[in-house]
């Protein structure tokens, strides 16, 4: 008969047999025996000297009662397997005796409990990188009542008139929206209308800027734009041009 | 030429900065953006509730501020970031306000400013600066839609935080 005493360590979910180091029992003592589950050798006090190998088996006529009992220890003792070294105590052996002495838990190397490696990271806080990108020409305009230079109502009218001239509509049809200064002129610059504001495009840097007007077609809900000539800027440009 | 500066912060979580430097007709003169910054998990446990406020002024901020330095001042949109920039320049909050006001006005440190016909913006600085520097601001406001370019602006550093190869 063997015994043998199971521990399950639940938390890893892993069966062990162990043998009991040392006990300190009067009756019992262990069988030193590598390659099997360790089995308990009893030392029975009527027959002084006289050893009985549990695992050959009793005779019918041994006086010796033996309860098998695979689970001799308490349960409690699983939750040793996380410590390497285990003080079990009051265990009940099979025997029906109780174990008031104490017996020293030993797990195996695989249980040994290892702490988990642990390395210093300091925290280097976040770090970035400027980049630029290529951006669109673009601006939006918004209408101004006046313009800083005198415009005369005569100018507007002539505007009007173009406008009429080119889109063929009629004067009344036509609302005068407000000034925009500054407007970008070049071949390249798309305009564009958001409401009253105006959205001016291009893919190049445009080098003139004049000033324009804005009118709105009530009947076909259209937008129309017209540059004011400026005497001043157009001499400018007139002596750059001559030199 | 005026900067305007800003932290976007996208769905997923990526953080970039970018300053959009504008002339004086209004056109787009730079754009210069962060890398987008995808705090790590530790970091965000780290810095908690200030990790936006660590890393547009810290990170972002400090690197715009180098790089601004055309722009003579910074524009923003939300007033905590008001307080991210640190930089000599003048920084100021710019939102549209439902004020109308036939002409801006200013008191050295808050003024109005008149956007066409029916618009207007608050202007707030980080501390008093000159009637110049305000008339300067209300001058351009006249060419252009200065509050515009904000939207530009964060769009450009949304498609930055989307971009794989930005």
């Amino acid at each position: 008969m063997l015994f043998r005493r199971q521990l399950t360590v639940k938390e890893i979910d892993l069966e062990v047999y162990s043998r009991l180091n040392t006990l300190k029992f009067d009756n019992i003592s262990f069988a030193d025996i590598r390659d099997v589950s360790p089995f308990f050798v009893f030392i029975d006090r009527s027959e002084e000297l006289s050893i009985n190998l549990i695992d050959a088996g009793f005779e019918d006529d041994e006086s010796a009662t033996v309860i098998a009992q695979t689970d001799i220890f308490s349960s409690d003792i699983n939750e040793g397997c996380t410590f390497d070294d285990t003080t079990v105590k009051n265990a009940v052996l099979g025997v029906q005796s109780r174990v008031k002495h104490e017996e020293s838990l030993r797990c195996p190397d695989i249980l040994v409990h290892v702490g988990p490696e642990v390395s210093i990271n300091s925290f280097s806080g976040i770090r970035t990188v400027i980049k630029e990108k290529k951006v669109k020409c673009f601006v939006v305009k918004n209408p101004v009542k006046e313009l800083k230079i005198s415009i005369e109502k005569k100018q507007i009218l002539q505007m009007i008139e173009v406008i009429v001239k080119e889109h063929n509509v009629l004067i009344s049809d036509l609302a005068f929206s407000g000034f925009y200064p500054q407007v970008p002129v070049a071949r390249d610059v798309r305009y564009s209308w958001a409401g009253k504001k105006l959205y001016c495009e291009s893919d190049s840097m445009p080098k003139v800027y004049m000033n324009a007007a804005g009118f709105y077609n009530s009947r076909r809900n259209e937008r129309y734009l017209k540059f004011i000539r400026d005497p001043v800027t157009e001499e400018k440009s007139g002596k750059r041009n001559q030199s | 030429m005026l900067g305007y500066f800003s932290v976007y912060k996208s769905g997923d979580e990526k953080y970039s900065g970018g300053v959009l430097i504008i002339n004086e007709k209004g056109m787009p003169v730079s754009f210069k953006y962060t890398s987008p910054i995808k705090p790590t998990k530790i970091q965000k446990i780290i810095y908690g509730n200030n990790l936006k406020s660590y890393i547009a002024s810290e990170i972002i901020g400090k690197k715009i501020s180098e790089i601004a330095k055309d722009a003579e001042v910074l524009l923003v949109q939300e007033n905590e970031t008001l307080d991210f920039l640190s930089t000599d320049k003048p920084v100021a909050q710019l939102v549209s306000s439902k004020a109308l006001s036939e002409s801006s006005s200013f008191n050295g440190k808050e003024g109005i400013i008149t956007l066409g016909q029916n618009y207007s913006a608050k202007i707030s600085f980080s501390y008093e600066v000159s009637q110049e520097l305000f008339k300067k601001i209300s001058d351009l406001a006249e060419i252009f839609d200065i509050l515009e370019p904000f939207g530009r602006l964060n769009e450009a550093l949304s498609f930055v935080c989307s971009s794989e190869d930005s």
